[in-house]
């Protein structure tokens, strides 16, 4: 696989988190989004990012050991509308 | 190799900035969600009052049916942690008020009642449990959060709304229903009075 | 860099509204036990143990214990040679007059974190025979647009004691290192049945960033390992799920890191998981990863001064690439025993990981855990 030129990596990842921030706005998803009743399946454990964040971190570290990069894993939660 | 990547911090700050922006909208809470309702369509009180609720007794009722009391209608579901955190305090509220012409309902949106009934079983939970599933009260109000709770006065009107469970909401809410069963009935012959 | 990010931080924090938000979750003690087995014959056994219960108000407390005890076995091979072996917790072993001797190590990590609605704030302690590290860190993440949208912004900054043990060849004395870290992340939900996450994470680290304990042979002799002591190490990832009507659901990651050493890299995820029956599932996984090697690395310096003065003799500086393939077995008891109320506090787990890479290394992982809900 080719390598990206790293200039141009680093272009993309800024374009992608602010891709991220911006998406709803531009696809009109934020109007109405997704309802609180309908996100019984986005909650369940199969699912949701924080079922696996430990087992994540536990691999990171390992694979960190074995590897010359790291990361991959940050962030905190959302999306069930529980308040 | 040591050059510190330049422009990093103005990219960070962009990106604060259209974070913040996005911020600038406030989200609607369930109170809010129910009210904009009824600006709509002129009745959330007529929706939650017609609509049949199945109870997992196996019973079925509606909200109109027990107008005379003050009910608190909390909708909630397994799969939220803060629901199933107020669901045992809603329980204690319900044992106080039941025998002051007021009651709790706990309407389930999950989509299995299996998972409502086991809950519900787990907790021993003494106040009436329906289950209504995503697709029916929930939808038809556009429910955008859960919990959301709504305060019906005697005469079936929403006197109060929160789609929060903290413990400072949880308290101002049974403060409201203290209230309300202390103002006397509009209407003290009212067929309905004394409830089930 | 560090001001600026503080700057951020306070900005978005003084945007918010402070009222905290329950987090619902009940008290529950996570008990794990982890094995590691490599190609080299190295042992890791770890045991994990977190607990997590709310405290007054809104506040959650959670502490995590691991305890790891590794054995390296006993190498032949001369002092400093770069077959020194790391292990999963990248212990090294000094190769002096008892090489040929299983070296045992052992580690303790301590970390306590307290949440209060939108922010947490934790500490991690670190220890074993030859390194102490620390760490303090805090994340703020915040619901935008009915909950549609998450924002995440974390960092740390971590500062480590590095005490090489005694070895006739070391030439390294004690050393620190330190790492800031900051990580933004924004998951979005796109329907009722998928939800993506995209981030973006950066550090710093300075100080000792070599192992103490290594040679490397260049210009006809064996000279002590040098990298330098500055590396800015940064990525990019999303992550996509996807639910399936058949109570499945499909997991894909990409993660693109670089840093300033001149590694370069892709890593390329994927899960499957499915439910057997209702409160028990397996996921499958495998991951791919490939990455360019560091500028300085060569399998064959000319002169002791390597390159641009630096020398590596740690195969994670060279072209690399691996494989990972995963299975994943959960239970909830709460649904497959709801009617003990004993056992329906239990959640068991059972992990198995193969990994292998293109230096003819190879490593199993195997991890069991049980979780107690009260």
């Amino acid at each position: 696989m080719k390598i990206m030129k790293r200039a141009s990596w680093r272009r993309a990842a800024w374009l992608l988190l602010a891709a991220a921030l911006c998406a709803p706005s531009l696809t009109g998803c934020a109007a109405k989004g997704v309802a609180a009743y309908q996100r019984e399946n986005l909650a369940d454990p199969i699912m949701a990012f924080q079922t696996r964040a430990k087992k994540d971190a536990r691999r990171v570290r390992a694979l960190e050991a074995r590897e010359g990069s790291t990361g991959g894993i940050g962030g905190e939660g959302g999306g069930c509308a529980c308040k | 190799m040591t050059r510190t990547q330049p422009g990093i911090i103005p990219r960070v700050v962009l990106l604060a900035a259209c974070a913040a922006a996005l911020a600038a909208g406030s989200p609607a809470r369930a109170g809010d969600a129910v009210a904009a309702y009824s600006a709509a369509n002129g009745s959330a009180e007529a929706t939650l009052g017609r609509h049949t609720l199945r109870m997992l007794d196996g019973s079925s009722t509606t909200l109109a049916e027990m107008r005379g009391q003050v009910v608190v209608v909390n909708f909630w579901a397994t799969w939220c942690a803060p629901c199933r955190r107020e669901l045992p305090r809603l329980d204690a509220l319900h044992r106080e008020i039941r025998t002051q012409g007021a009651r709790v309902v706990a309407v389930s949106i999950d989509q299995n009642a299996d998972n409502a009934r086991r809950f519900a079983r787990a907790g021993r939970l003494s106040m009436p449990v329906a289950h209504d599933g995503p697709e029916g009260l929930a939808r038809e109000l556009d429910l955008r959060h859960v919990p959301a709770t709504v305060v019906l006065d005697r005469d079936g009107r929403i006197a109060w709304s929160t789609g929060r469970s903290d413990d400072a909401e949880l308290a101002k809410l049974e403060s409201v229903v203290r209230r309300l069963l202390g103002a006397v009935p509009v209407v003290a012959d009212d067929p309905n009075g004394g409830g089930r | 860099m560090g001001r600026g990010l503080v700057a951020v931080l306070l900005g978005v924090c003084a945007a918010s509204p402070s009222a905290a938000q329950a987090t619902g979750d009940p008290a529950a003690v996570n008990g794990l036990f982890r094995l590691f087995v490599d190609s080299k014959h190295v042992l890791v056994r770890s045991l994990v143990q977190d607990y997590s219960m709310p405290v007054a108000g809104d506040v959650n407390l959670t502490l995590h214990w691991n305890n790891e005890h590794v054995t390296i076995p006993g190498v032949s091979a001369p002092v400093g040679s770069p077959e020194a072996i790391d292990a999963i917790t990248t212990a090294s072993r000094p190769i002096s007059g008892d090489a040929y001797q299983d070296y045992e190590k052992v580690r303790n990590e301590l970390e306590g974190q307290v949440t209060r609605g939108p922010v947490a704030v934790g500490y991690y302690y670190s220890m074993e025979s030859d390194y102490v590290g620390q760490q303090v860190s805090a994340t703020y993440n915040r619901d935008l647009r009915d909950d549609q949208l998450n924002l995440s912004f974390g960092t740390s900054w971590g500062w480590d004691d590095i005490l090489p043990l005694e070895n006739q060849r070391s030439t390294t004395a004690a050393s620190t290192k330190n790492t800031l870290h900051w990580n933004a992340v924004a998951t979005q939900l796109l329907s009722p049945t998928s939800v993506v996450r995209f981030g973006v994470e950066y550090n710093h680290v300075s100080g000792l960033q070599h192992n103490p304990y290594r040679l490397v042979y260049a210009g006809g002799t064996t000279v002590p390992e040098r990298h330098p002591d500055s590396r800015e190490r940064r990525d990019a990832f999303v992550k996509f799920h996807q639910y399936l009507s058949n109570r499945s659901s499909l997991q894909f990651d990409y993660r693109i890191y670089d840093d300033d050493w001149g590694v370069l890299s892709h890593e390329i995820a994927g899960g499957l998981s499915q439910y057997v029956t209702r409160g028990f599932y397996a996921r499958y996984q495998y991951r791919w990863y490939r990455q360019s090697s560091a500028n300085f690395w060569s399998d064959d310096y000319t002169t002791t001064q390597g390159i641009d003065g630096y020398l590596t003799g740690d195969y994670r500086m060279s072209p690399l690439s691996s494989h990972l393939f995963g299975l994943s077995l959960n239970a909830d008891l709460s649904v497959l025993a709801p009617d003990s109320p004993t056992l329906r506090r239990f959640a068991l787990t059972f992990d198995y990981e193969r990994y292998f890479n293109n230096e003819n290394y190879s490593a199993d992982i195997l991890e069991t855990g049980v979780e107690f809900r009260f």
